[in-house]
């Protein structure tokens, strides 16, 4: 219980912070832009595919994984800059119970703002196209809120990892940046790799499959790759490894 | 280095100087430590350190910037590991028990490292929470440490606007929280103004005494450590030159310092002294001269050669060793520079 408590104490400290950034109104537009393009543009454009589909689901993921990397350079290596983390550091909370505390607070803070995309995309669609109601199942709504999960939580792991050894926040936030764009149109050219029938059938799943499926497996794989980069993160984040000032 | 050494001032060769680690006294010792070494990619910042820190003193670990003092602190604290040696905090092993030593421990490091954008009450609660202090005991403790250092009033503020002596003294604070038996204080007046630094050492000789807890205070400001540290360790390059309370420190060069001032003072009568067994050094002044006397030197017996000569004696008045004359001496023995020496 102890350690769940640390953990606690770490994430509502993270999400202090993240309240009370430099300035309010600056927090609150950047979160009205984000929802007004997640929640309102892109299913405003993308019309009754946005829930029919099954590759929209590829966005609940890569926007997540995107986000959550400067939130998470800033919580690491911006707490190493702004010389608070050896003073956390010098504390008694364990170092497990800082990197979850730090992951976890990342993950949900951006894993609220899309899951407020949900029924925000959900309430834009209805009023701009004809013809419905339009609205996903249980199970894909669960499952597009599981992707998005598991895409924050790949986006962190990377996030903390990277953070661990960079030099400041710029840097770290360069670095995942490339890392991201890498991710998003790596698996692209590796399809021209692949045998052609294989090609085809990922194309028409992608296309014509089930979106449930698709964001079930979605979530699965990217916490699949998640875990043995959050197991490095953890081997790497203790006292005595990490690069002080 | 060693035979110039009076009192208790130790140098650091002399063996037994960092006692036992892992011995019995460490129930009478804040801090142990023996041989500790730290190297970093082509320097070695930490080099045998073996030193002693009486439990309920405050101690001052002085140095120039890069001397190790930093590292230091932090192998201690377990935020480092050593390359050699070993050291006991609180009787726990800093390498196997650091938890344990960093629940007992409060800390200033270089940097007050607040969370600026949170309140004053807020910083304070955040590291009350971190100790577990109970929700009840936490807000009271806030409200008794910020009244002692008269921030109370300001408990609602963003810390970012205050000014460096004001955050220091609310790092002092955060650090004395969960009531720890040891703090560091890692250069707490570095970069203040002196009326600010003067506003933390009132705070921290205040709290310190009132908590009754230990003190490891690293600074370079040699009138700080002599105002408020019992004993002091003096570190160049990672090395220990010495240790000893600040008075000790002071008489380094052994003997007593005495101006002699009146009528009469000449070079024959300043050759004259100089050729003399217990004086030790002489220094032509205005109208006089500034001595250091032997250990068993008498003053008594100098009037009365200084008469016999025809000097007029108008004053003779001992003038204190300060920590700086000492350090200055250790250094000049080192052929090295000095320490800065600022109010």
């Amino acid at each position: 219980m102890s350690f769940f408590h640390d953990v606690w104490v770490v994430l509502s400290k993270e999400w202090t912070e993240l309240r009370s950034s430099d300035s309010g109104w600056v927090t609150l537009t950047t979160l009205g832009a984000f929802l007004a393009i997640v929640g309102v543009f892109v299913p405003w454009q993308l019309g009754t595919a946005w829930v029919t589909a099954p590759w929209p689901v590829l966005i609940w993921a890569w926007i997540p994984l995107f986000i959550v990397t400067t939130v998470t350079s800033d919580s690491v290596a911006g707490e190493r800059e702004r010389r608070t983390l050896e003073t956390l550091l010098a504390t008694r909370l364990s170092d497990a119970a800082i990197l979850w505390g730090k992951w976890l607070a990342c993950v949900v803070w951006v894993w609220v703002a899309m899951a407020l995309c949900l029924p925000m995309g959900l309430l834009t669609l209805n009023l701009m196209v004809d013809g419905g109601p339009y609205l996903p199942s249980v199970g894909q709504a669960f499952g597009i809120l599981a992707v998005s999960f598991a895409g924050a939580g790949l986006g962190a792991a990377a996030g903390v990892l990277v953070s661990l050894r960079a030099e400041s926040v710029r840097h770290a936030q360069q670095v995942l940046a490339i890392g991201a764009l890498i991710f998003a149109f790596l698996p692209i050219g590796m399809l021209k790799l692949l045998p052609k029938g294989w090609t085809t059938q990922i194309f028409q799943s992608l296309a014509y499959g089930s979106p449930t499926r698709i964001a079930w497996l979605a979530a699965a794989s990217l916490l699949l790759v998640s875990l043995p980069i959050l197991l490095v993160a953890q081997l790497r984040f203790q006292r005595g490894r990490i690069p002080l000032k | 280095m060693g035979e110039k050494i009076s009192g208790r001032v130790r140098p650091a060769t002399e063996s037994g100087s960092g006692a036992d680690p892992s011995g019995a006294d460490g129930s009478r010792h804040a801090i142990l430590t023996r041989g500790l070494t730290r190297d970093f990619p082509g320097v070695r910042a930490l080099d045998g350190l073996s030193l002693s820190v009486p439990r309920g003193s405050i101690f001052g670990f002085l140095g120039r910037n890069g001397a190790g003092k930093t590292t230091t602190i932090r192998l201690l604290l377990g935020l480092l590991r050593p390359t050699d040696g070993e050291a006991r905090v609180l009787g726990f092993d800093p390498v196997t028990d650091s938890d344990e030593i960093r629940r007992r421990c409060g800390v200033l490091l270089e940097q007050p490292g607040l969370l600026e954008r949170l309140s004053a009450e807020a910083n304070l609660d955040l590291y009350g929470r971190i100790a577990r202090l109970p929700r009840a005991v936490r807000l009271a403790r806030i409200e008794e440490l910020l009244q002692r250092i008269d921030l109370w009033d300001r408990r609602d503020e963003p810390v970012r606007g205050w000014s460096r002596g004001m955050r220091q003294r609310l790092a002092i604070a955060r650090a004395l929280i969960h009531r720890p038996s040891l703090i560091f204080l890692d250069e707490p007046t570095a970069g203040l103004d002196p009326v600010s630094a003067a506003d933390v050492r009132d705070d921290l000789l205040r709290l310190a005494s009132r908590e009754r807890v230990t003190v490891f205070l690293t600074t370079h400001n040699l009138a700080e450590a002599e105002k408020l540290c019992d004993q002091v360790a003096i570190v160049r390059d990672g090395r220990l030159l010495a240790r000893g309370a600040p008075d000790e420190i002071g008489r380094y060069e052994g003997g007593r310092t005495v101006r002699l001032r009146g009528r009469g003072f000449n070079d024959n009568v300043a050759a004259l002294l100089s050729d003399r067994r217990e004086i030790r050094t002489i220094q032509r002044e205005e109208d006089g001269v500034l001595v250091t006397l032997a250990e068993d030197a008498e003053v008594s017996d100098l009037v009365t050669f200084l008469v016999r000569v025809g000097v007029g004696i108008e004053e003779v008045r001992p003038v204190g060793n300060t920590l700086e004359d000492g350090v200055l001496s250790i250094f000049n023995d080192q052929g090295i520079g000095t320490l800065e020496a600022t109010a």
